[in-house]
């Protein structure tokens, strides 16, 4: 009798510190956690050239080039950095969606979103059809220090909590390419968004 | 003087010969056979034991205890202790063999009671498990999909091929669905399109009072394989094609009475099989229209 009470006993503390467990890992999550980092967005990697496959569409980083100035509107847009144009290849997979979320990742981690200096079409304001892709370019203005091998990151929403996002690589970049980019006096222009092939 | 050898002398190798018989010329004798008297003993087996190195030898220099050796004949007197040996280490004892290994039928031998598994021991914690995770994310699950499923067209409206189908506060139907070649853009040049692309036209026909609600719709494509389509794409803004602003009144229509709007589609090379019409404040509901057969 006595060794069935205490089993009970300690089923019951068991139980009350396993509860006590859980409430208090709720309660840490709720207030001691970043809800962004909990949340983060599902990173799909791809390299140069390789499709990376999202939840709801796909991309491929074609090439890369930069300038000094982009020409937009028949303004010259300088910058004190160095404008990266990423040449990308998107498609929707069974639904129309836009991409939402155009940024850069340099190789020490800092973060550029796409310029809204420019007019960039591809950017939030193009739908994609199912299977039919598209070709076009993104612009960036990043520092002369972005040498190394930047990242493009895109996701359908700025909203990425619990998203994919799409990490195309990029080819490594020399200092001595974007120096060259960067004092190129020549302006760029974006290219047209058209249907691949 | 010995027998003359019986027939089938010598024996084949491996056997031993005959008791008294000599081995034959060049008949080495088999292992561990004792050879007769007077043949040189076999070349030296190593002894067993001790092993190699005992015992070992005194250390260099060492000095024999007073006393020793001991002269000849000298023994002890009763009630002397015998001085000890010289201290040589003692060989350690021989290793036991090893003991054979037990037959693999044979079934061990039953170890002493462990008590219950771990199973047995954790079952009420294990059972208590599920409820406390449905408790503690189950929640959150079912409203995602609760939200999930509000925002979502899953319930289809629908009726027979080009027929009328009510929905929200209108009637819709499909009169039409083809495909368009030719299409140029509003200076009258060809559109400039991959060969592998089709343009898709639709016309709706829509009975609704003026300012209804169904004038805030969307409109997909969807083919076969369930892919879907939005109406009046990028791809399409050149085109020298009806303007497509949603289930709104067209202004060159009837005030009154039925009206028509014609959404475009791109779709890659594939079959498509209707339009849905979809009202933010209808879902999870939708009209899904058919053209007529």
């Amino acid at each position: 009798m006595r060794t069935v009470l205490g089993r009970i006993a300690y089923g019951l503390v068991a139980v009350v510190v396993l509860l006590g467990t859980v409430s208090l890992g709720i309660r840490l999550k709720t207030y001691a956690d970043d809800v962004d980092a909990a949340q983060r967005p599902f990173a799909v990697q791809a390299d140069p050239g390789e499709p990376a496959y999202g939840r709801t569409f796909v991309a491929t980083a074609l090439e890369v080039r930069g300038a000094g100035a982009i020409r937009d509107s028949g303004v010259d847009h300088t910058t004190n950095g160095v404008w990266l144009i990423v040449k990308v290849r998107l498609a929707a997979l069974d639904e129309p969606v836009g991409v939402g979320y155009v940024a850069l990742r340099d190789a020490a981690g800092r973060v550029y979103l796409a310029s809204n200096r420019i007019d960039q079409p591809l950017v939030r304001y193009r739908t994609l059809q199912p299977n039919l892709p598209v070709v076009g370019e993104f612009a960036f203005e990043v520092p002369r220090d972005v040498a190394g091998s930047p990242t493009v990151l895109l996701a359908e929403s700025v909203e990425l909590r619990m998203d994919t996002m799409l990490e195309l690589r990029l080819e490594p970049l020399s200092p001595e390419t974007v120096k060259k980019w960067a004092d190129d006096p020549q302006p760029a222009r974006l290219m047209a968004t058209e249907l691949a092939a | 003087m010995n027998p003359a050898p019986p027939p089938g002398y010598p024996p084949p190798p491996g056997y031993p010969p005959a008791p008294g018989y000599p081995p034959p010329p060049g008949y080495p004798p088999p292992p561990g056979y004792p050879p007769p008297a007077g043949y040189p003993p076999p070349p030296a087996y190593p002894p067993a034991y001790p092993p190699s190195g005992y015992p070992p030898a005194p250390p260099p220099g060492y000095p024999a205890p007073p006393g020793y050796p001991a002269p000849p004949g000298y023994s002890a007197p009763p009630g002397y202790p015998t001085p000890p040996l010289p201290s040589h280490p003692t060989p350690p004892p021989e290793p036991p063999p090893p003991a054979a290994p037990p037959p693999v039928s044979a079934s061990p031998a039953p170890g002493p009671s462990r008590g219950p598994g771990w199973w047995r021991r954790n079952w009420w914690a294990l059972l208590v498990l599920p409820p406390l995770l449905v408790g503690a994310v189950g929640y959150n699950i079912v409203d995602g999909y609760e939200k999930w499923a509000k925002l979502t067209p899953t319930q289809a409206v629908s009726g027979q091929p080009g027929a009328w189908v009510d929905f929200a506060d209108a009637r819709l139907r499909l009169r039409s669905l083809e495909e368009v070649d030719g299409l140029t853009d509003w200076t009258g040049r060809p559109l400039d399109l991959p060969p592998t692309v089709r343009v898709w036209q639709a016309v709706i026909e829509i009975d609704a009072p003026s300012g209804a609600r169904i004038e805030a719709c969307d409109v997909v494509l969807q083919d076969v394989t369930g892919d879907t389509y939005e109406a009046d794409p990028d791809e399409l803004d050149d085109a020298d094609i009806e303007p497509f602003y949603g289930c709104l009144r067209p202004s060159s229509g009837p005030a009154t009475g039925p009206y028509t709007v014609t959404p475009s589609f791109i779709t890659p090379a594939v079959e498509v099989v209707g339009v849905r019409v979809t009202l933010g404040t209808e879902l999870p509901r939708y009209a899904w229209l058919t053209p007529p057969d």
